[in-house]
């Protein structure tokens, strides 16, 4: 995945870590990473517990590919997130 | 050039420095004892101490973890495979460490000759395709 996606190159060489916004900023950690032509969103929840959590920021919209299961997501501004303890979500472009 | 320190004042000679504090926060996370907040200040802090040019390098397990504190999935439980991939995503270098990527969860004989061969049970759903 690091090789085929150029937001996800090391150090400053890839896309600047935009953090997103989290309801539950305890237990989930969420950024966006984006390259000219790409761009990985991730969230993970860091509990072992399940959350439902909302995550917010301008770099969430657009429309992805979950890269573990492939299915197709757009995403606005704010979404809610219902996670499995420890889940966590790869979103590219 | 990696240096095996962590701190700043080394980048003057060396690419890449291990994140220790990281390492730290994540395992500390996995016992419930630091939340989110406390890696993203982390983060913050390496952007702030570190020059723009270095690369922090993150990892779960190493030679000296794995062997002396335990396998990831002793240190980090069900959170192994969660801290896995966000240390491949955020912006620094991954260290895979061997059989980390077929979900080694054995300890390994610390600097001893060891033979991994195919019949490793992975203990992770997605991690091997992701590495690969």
């Amino acid at each position: 995945m690091k090789k085929n996606n150029k937001a996800l190159l090391n150090g400053n060489r890839g896309g600047e870590m935009i953090y997103l916004k989290s309801s539950d900023e305890n237990n989930v950690f969420a950024f966006s990473r984006s390259s000219e032509k790409e761009k990985v969103v991730a969230v993970f929840n860091l509990s072992n517990k399940p959350v439902r959590v909302e995550v917010s920021g301008e770099t969430l919209t657009g429309s992805y590919k979950n890269y573990f299961t492939g299915k197709l997501e757009s995403f606005s501004t704010v979404e809610s997130f219902e996670l499995n303890p420890w889940e966590y979500r790869v979103y590219t472009k | 050039m990696l240096a095996e320190w962590d701190t700043p004042e080394v980048h003057q000679a060396f690419d890449m420095t291990y994140d220790w504090d990281l390492h730290h926060i994540m395992n500390s996370i996995a016992k419930e004892e630091k939340s989110a907040i406390d890696l993203i200040e982390h983060l913050n802090k390496n952007k702030k101490n570190f020059p723009a040019n270095a690369f922090r390098m993150q990892f779960t397990s190493n030679h000296d973890e794995n062997s002396w504190n335990g396998t990831e999935f002793e240190r980090l439980a069900d959170g192994a495979e969660t801290f896995a991939v966000l240390t491949c995503l955020i912006p620094d270098m991954p260290l895979v460490y061997t059989g980390q990527e077929a979900g080694n969860n054995k300890r390994l004989l610390f600097l001893k000759k060891i033979w991994l061969n195919g019949k490793i049970i992975s203990c992770m759903k997605s991690i091997p395709n992701f590495f690969n």
